[in-house]
């Protein structure tokens, strides 16, 4: 067996440190990453806190694969009081943070408090250690790595989150952290930096199968046509092409589902003028990462979301403008998802008269000022800082300030993708497409295609993708090595094959077998390495039983652990909602159909879950995944 | 006439961006991709995602999607990520 995870506290106010160790129970059940995560900060926060006062935690973990070398395992979790939304945040990231982490002895780092001066927790073989952050305060984030140990492993925060902007980012390498404000959280702390560093090797249960189970997933991945091909080539920026033909593109602050100049700013567009070089996270031969030049540097490019959001959402089909602004947040320490939708935000406030943020739609050569003035909280950008709910609730325009639980949407226009608007709604960390079950991938952007407008079957499916990207999330693997669930025949085939469609149609016909599969999992009993290898190389590496049934049910209990935090925090059903722009006011006035649905979708869900009619986890359920309230 | 844009593998296997073409339908396209370019490249543009005047031809008719005189038929790498 794996030996049991060893975490660590280090509590800022008084520097005291503690150890940690992860009882077998917990191990088993919560196995690692979020949901580990979750538990323990149900278990060890009392309720009411404010994300921002010293008392909140922020928990830094890893999974049981992290560093072991299968593939896309380098992922590490931070979880904390939502900045957003007053429930909880989980923010998985790529970087070395998490790899380096565990080789210095620990598998999860836990802060509380506030350290007196502006700090850098070191966590160098073992020892925990709080150092003065002297000179790095006010750096960015680049520079502040730059000015930090080569060889350690760095999760830094820039000027955004020493200024606790709701939306700030914390990075690894280029590698970000970028939602929910978690940057915020440490500069509330006074934390600029964490460090790790350590030579212990992660050891697996059984190594000899594991490299070869291992070889022969990297295999795969490369054949794969998504894996081995598609994200490798055009990363997740391609997808803006497929959007945009499905009316799925969010345009100027998701009134449109389509962009004019979409050409201009896809992927592909990308790739043949601005492409340097892929670049990868470790382990991982996928290698989505675009390499781009800005400023006369190397950078790491823009994700489809990023594209999205700098782009149509405002309005602008500049791609150089794109790759600068992406570059800027990543400096400055800002998710580019939440700062972009909150410009877009207020460039509609100004377009209906009611407020002047000086910025405008289509206008991009001032936006790397505003956005350092949102970093710094200057002038009349100042309050762009808290978010587009925030700015809606002072200023009104509630009806298209595009968040849900104040987390702005991703870049995947709900109407035509209801399930997607699902997920947005029911998401725990609020409006993000990962934690809301990403079903766009099968109804708008993918190659299957699930009829997009009906409701039918998708609270099932919801509910399962959800549970299934929670699983695999938690033992450390990156989400896009999921993305072979759906299976190579349907790209040889193609999107328009009679197969492919018969296939994407019955889907929504078929939500009764995946209730059922759902409430069956004991009879699951095995595992497909076509369908979800991440179950059986979490058996290899642990000594677990870990098979299909035990993999939902691990997801399944992090979105219930999830759900319990923010009900204990106050939020309630009635924060499974979206904007009325998108529940309203169809995409497409001649089809009544282009809403999301949400009213013939929530019960559904609620029940397939095995929630109440308020969406609270019952008692029964609680007890069936064995999660001790 | 229709406008034709190929994109990624389809740009390169045919070794133009755009062209004009005679089509009535996406068939018609794909026979004259067949044509011109080869039974591969024509196996490899029923793999991509097609679209007529920016829209994928799953929301219209699939491969007997008809087209206008001034229609624009694009061909698109299918793609993922999130
Ligand atoms: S697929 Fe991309 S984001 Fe995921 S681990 Fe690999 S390089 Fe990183």
């Amino acid at each position: 067996m794996m030996q049991n995870p060893l975490y660590v506290h280090l509590d800022l106010g008084t520097g005291i440190v503690r150890q940690i160790p992860i009882s077998d129970e917990y191990f088993k059940k919560y196995i690692g990453g979020k949901t580990l995560a979750a538990r323990l900060l149900l278990d060890m926060t009392r309720p009411g806190i404010d994300s921002l006062d010293p008392e909140s935690m922020i928990i830094i973990n890893t999974g049981p694969l992290n560093g072991t070398g299968a593939p896309s395992s380098s992922r590490f979790n931070i979880t904390f009081k939502n900045v957003l939304s007053g429930g909880i945040a989980s923010s998985n990231c790529g970087g070395q943070f998490g790899v380096m982490l565990r080789r210095a002895g620990y598998e999860g780092l836990i802060l509380t408090g506030k350290a007196q001066n502006p700090s850098v927790v070191q966590v160098i073989d073992g020892e925990v250690t709080l150092v003065d952050a002297g000179e790095l305060w006010g750096l960015d984030m680049e520079e502040t790595q730059e000015k930090l140990p080569h060889a350690y492993g760095k999760l830094v925060i820039g000027p955004a989150g020493e200024n606790l902007v709701r939306f700030a980012s914390a990075g690894s390498g280029e590698r970000m952290a970028g939602r929910c404000g978690c940057g915020a959280v440490l500069g509330s702390k006074n934390v600029k930096a964490i460090v790790a560093y350590g030579t212990k090797r992660p050891e697996v249960h059984d190594p000899v199968k594991f490299n070869k189970f291992v070889r022969k997933w990297v295999k795969f991945i490369k054949n794969h046509p998504m894996t081995g091909e598609a994200l490798p080539r055009y990363g997740s920026a391609g997808l803006v092409s497929k959007a945009n033909a499905t009316h799925a593109l969010p345009t100027r602050n998701f009134k449109y589902g389509q962009f004019e100049n979409a050409d201009k700013v896809s992927g592909e567009m990308l790739t043949e003028t601005k492409l340097t070089r892929n670049g990868n996270c470790i382990s991982c031969p996928i290698r989505c990462e675009r390499r781009v030049m800005v400023r006369g540097k190397e950078v790491k490019g823009p994700e489809y979301e990023t594209m999205g959001f700098f782009g149509p959402n405002i309005d602008s089909d500049d791609l150089d403008a794109i790759l600068e602004l992406n570059y800027v947040c990543d400096t400055l320490g800002m998710d580019t998802i939440s700062a972009a939708s909150t410009i877009a935000f207020a460039m509609e406030l100004k377009e209906n008269g009611i407020a002047d943020f000086g910025v405008e739609f289509g206008k991009t050569d001032n936006l790397a000022e505003v956005l350092h003035k949102i970093a710094f909280r200057e002038g009349e950008c100042a309050e762009l800082a808290n978010g587009s709910k925030w700015l809606s609730e002072k200023y009104g325009g509630k009806e298209y300030a595009i968040h849900a639980k104040g987390l702005e949407l991703a870049s995947y226009e709900p109407r035509r993708s209801v399930g997607m608007g699902l997920g947005y709604a029911t998401a725990n960390r609020g409006g993000c497409h990962l934690n809301g079950g990403y079903l766009a991938l099968l109804e708008s952007v993918g190659v299957l295609s699930m009829d997009a407008q009906t409701p039918k079957g998708k609270a099932e499916f919801t509910v399962f993708m959800q549970d299934a990207l929670e699983a695999v999330s938690s033992a450390g693997f990156c989400l896009f090595s999921a993305q072979t669930f759906v299976t190579a025949i349907f790209f040889k085939l193609g999107p328009a094959h009679w197969f492919t469609r018969f296939v994407g149609r019955a889907a929504t016909r078929v939500g009764g077998a995946v209730r059922l599969m759902l409430r069956s999992t004991s009879l699951l009993r095995f595992n497909s390495f076509y369908l979800l290898p991440h179950a059986e190389a979490i058996r290899l590496a642990t000594g677990f039983k870990m098979y299909t049934g035990q993999f939902i049910d691990l997801g399944e209990r992090a979105f219930n652990l999830e759900r319990m935090y923010n009900l204990r925090e106050g939020l309630t059903s009635a924060d499974d909602t979206l904007p009325s722009r998108l529940t309203k006011d169809p995409q497409d006035k001649n089809r009544p159909d282009t809403v999301v649905s949400l009213d013939a979708m929530l019960p559904r869900y609620y029940k397939t879950r095995g929630w109440d009619e308020q969406g609270r986890p019952t008692a029964k359920r609680l007890n069936q995944l064995k999660i001790e309230v | 006439m229709v406008f034709v844009k190929y994109r990624a593998t389809l740009a390169e296997l045919t070794g133009k961006r755009e062209e004009r073409i005679e089509a009535q339908s996406i068939k018609d396209v794909l026979r004259y991709i067949n044509a011109q370019y080869g039974k591969q490249t024509e196996k490899e543009a029923k793999r991509m995602l097609i679209t007529v005047d920016s829209e994928s031809i799953l929301l219209r008719d699939g491969f007997k999607t008809r087209l206008n005189e001034d229609s624009v038929v694009g061909f698109f790498p299918i793609s993922g990520g999130g």
